[in-house]
């Protein structure tokens, strides 16, 4: 099955994404920054990744920017998971290059039906 | 004396000559004459003449003492007075009067025509010196006339009088070679000299001015005796302190050789002139300080207004950066309060699945229950204080309202396959208007939510818009709850909600309070519209600002 990557600088909340994705068989990989995603991306991650976007030093955007610099955009698909409700300005430009956004906090229900179509998709 | 026929111009009456005669010679109101003589026959003679023609009424005393008595106890115009009477000749009565003070005209009437006595009566102020003739007739007619010059003189010299007393203007000639100043009444008046005393010497009455203005005087003496007429003002002090502006217009006469024989002049007493003249220029200098002073005020008040707009703005930047720093905080602490509900919304249903004792299990619901009403509330209360700050930015940008639609239904697809209900963005794929997008979307979204909330599975829910006449007008309507005629006003009010038995755990009557509030955030209207409970409802919104269909978006 496609693999899930994770990236949030908040551990309970790779805990919880993890925990509900694996009950559902799904691989998942976590990132405790936008670096340590990066990292796994040059060391060939393909997939979906599930992006925080408020993140100390590379928040969610610039990750999504480097992800677009380093070529990775064809194998992978970028789901933001947001805890703002209003529109970020530094999404201005980037947003064509995500695929969708997931509001926190969200049911398991929620997460897991959406990842799936996510996943079809790829 | 003979008796004499009356004139021979009284003897043929005409009717016509007699108003042109007294038009022309005879005196206004009767003259009353006194006539002294010690000859009874003439005295009588005399009487009956002037008598006559009723311009004259006549008294008569025999002698200068009875003149006196009757001077004193009547009025008379002229006085025609014998010379050589016993006890007093009619000079000495002339003296007595003028010594008197009176100048009631006077006539002497004489058989004595030598030299001496006319002099003598001329130096008393005799008006007129007439010898008795023996051409009678026309000798009173010629004493009636002399009578009449007299008084005309009189009169006219208290009409000059009068008018210098009213101008306070007197009038004054100088005799060079003798030096002899010879004044009007009225100069008397303008200087304070008392009028039964002789008028100084020029230098004396120069000397009553002020020094600065004596000097002043020198020049224009000089100018006067080079044959100019000049004028000069100065100011003198008289005996109640007070100053005294006087304007002294002087002519020179001249002899047919050029030397001057004598000066005229006019003596104006112009103190109210000076002090009203003072008066507009203390007036006028006033009114340039007072100007100077309102310029001042005016800069002054410049500067205090700039200061203020410096202070205001100011102000207003602390206030923006206030405002700023509590936007960042609500961004901030709406993060950090869903972030921890993160894992308790997504944990609690998964562990209630794996929980087997029902009796947990229950406990577990409540908590999930409690989760999901937390998360609302969280998301509303975090939308109302973000209202109270934000100020619609009427962003320039054409805003396309098909897509906004759209990107809130992508963002509720989860929530729109749970419900099964179908939702129909039928809004023109051209309609561009103009409006603060973040208000707007949020209008949307709260409405598609509130839609979505109250609609039934298999229900829809529709999108439509319009540009109007001033706006844009924007329509939701499902086919879910509906509502009772009574509610569509009170669905607006905060925490209300239709019927608080069917509450749901994510309802909190916050939304559509927060659509009101973000219309009129906006200039706009919200209204809501149903046929009644279960019959489906529509929420009107109504925005100003452009709005159009033209593909170029408005302009």
């Amino acid at each position: 099955m496609t693999p899930v990557m994770v990236v949030d600088d908040d551990p309970r909340i790779l805990l919880t994404v993890r925990t509900i994705l694996e009950a559902e068989g799904f691989g998942v990989v976590t990132a405790r920054s936008g670096r340590e995603c990066l990292e796994a991306l040059a060391d060939g991650f393909a997939g979906l990744v599930l992006m925080d976007i408020m993140m100390p030093a590379l928040d969610g955007w610039d990750t999504v920017r480097e992800c677009q610099k380093g070529g990775y955009l064809p194998r992978i698909m970028i789901v933001m998971l947001t805890a703002r409700d209003v529109p970020d300005p530094k999404m201005e430009g980037l947003q064509e290059l995500v695929f969708d956004y997931i509001t926190k906090p969200f049911l398991p229900d929620e997460l897991v039906s959406r990842v799936r179509k996510y996943v079809d998709y790829l | 004396m003979q008796v004499h026929a009356i004139p021979a111009e009284r003897s043929h009456p005409a009717p016509e000559p007699v108003s042109t005669y007294r038009v022309a010679f005879r005196m206004a109101l009767t003259l009353s004459l006194l006539y002294v003589d010690d000859d009874d026959a003439l005295r009588d003679l005399f009487q009956r003449f002037f008598e006559r023609s009723g311009e004259f009424r006549v008294d008569t005393a025999p002698s200068g003492a009875e003149a006196l008595v009757r001077l004193a106890t009547a009025r008379y115009d002229v006085v025609i007075s014998d010379y050589q009477m016993p006890g007093m000749t009619g000079i000495e009565l002339l003296r007595r009067l003028r010594a008197e003070q009176n100048k009631i005209p006077f006539i002497i009437y004489t058989h004595q025509g030598m030299a001496d006595i006319a002099i003598e009566a001329i130096n008393s102020g005799v008006d007129f010196f007439v010898l008795k003739d023996v051409n009678f007739p026309s000798q009173l007619a010629d004493l009636a006339q002399k009578c009449r010059q007299a008084v005309r003189l009189r009169r006219a010299e208290r009409s000059l009088a009068g008018a210098e007393r009213q101008a306070r203007i007197g009038n004054w000639i100088l005799e060079i070679d003798s030096g002899v100043f010879e004044w009007s009444e009225e100069m008397f008046r303008l200087f304070d000299v008392p009028p039964e005393e002789e008028p100084p010497a020029l230098e004396g009455v120069l000397e009553r001015f002020d020094q600065e203005d004596q000097a002043a005087f020198e020049p224009v003496r000089a100018a006067v005796l080079h044959g100019q007429e000049a004028t000069w003002i100065g100011r003198i002090r008289v005996a109640d302190g007070t100053e005294r502006f006087l304007r002294t217009i002087m002519a020179p006469r001249l002899d047919h050789d050029g030397t001057i024989r004598a000066v005229f002049g006019t003596t104006q007493d112009i103190t109210e002139l000076k002090i009203a003249e003072d008066w507009a220029l203390q007036y006028a200098d006033d009114l340039v300080r007072r100007n100077q002073e309102l310029d001042r005020l005016h800069e002054e008040l410049q500067e205090a207004n700039l200061m203020l707009d410096r202070k205001v703005q100011e102000r207003t930047r602390e206030v923006d950066r206030l405002l700023r720093q509590k936007d960042e905080f609500i961004v901030q602490l709406g993060h950090d309060l869903r972030t921890p509900l993160t894992p308790i919304m997504g944990l609690l249903p998964f562990i209630r699945r794996r929980e087997t004792d029902p009796d947990l299990a229950a406990l577990l619901e409540v908590l999930i229950d409690d989760a999901a009403q937390l998360k609302g509330l969280v998301d509303k209360v975090l939308s109302l204080a973000r209202l109270d700050r934000m100020a619609p930015t009427g962003g320039s940008d054409p805003i396309r309202l098909r897509e906004m639609i759209d990107r809130s239904i992508t963002m509720h697809r989860y929530l729109i396959e749970q419900s099964g209900v179908e939702v129909q963005n039928r809004v023109p794929d051209d309609l561009r208007c103009i409006s603060d997008r973040e208000l707007l979307g949020s209008i949307v979204d709260n409405l598609f939510t509130n839609a979505l909330k109250y609609s039934p599975a298999g229900g829809t829910v529709r999108f439509t818009a319009r540009p109007t006449a001033d706006g844009l007008a924007i329509a939701v309507s499902d086919t879910g709850a509906g509502l009772a005629a009574c509610d569509l006003e009170r669905v607006f009010d905060e925490f209300y909600t239709v019927d608080p038995s069917r509450t749901r755990s994510d309802s909190h009557g916050l939304g559509l309070s927060i659509v009101r509030r973000l219309t009129e955030r906006l200039g706009g209207t919200v209204r809501a519209e149903s046929p009644g409970p279960g019959q489906g409802s529509t929420f009107h919104v109504t925005l100003p600002g452009p709005a159009d269909t033209a593909p170029g978006g408005p302009a």
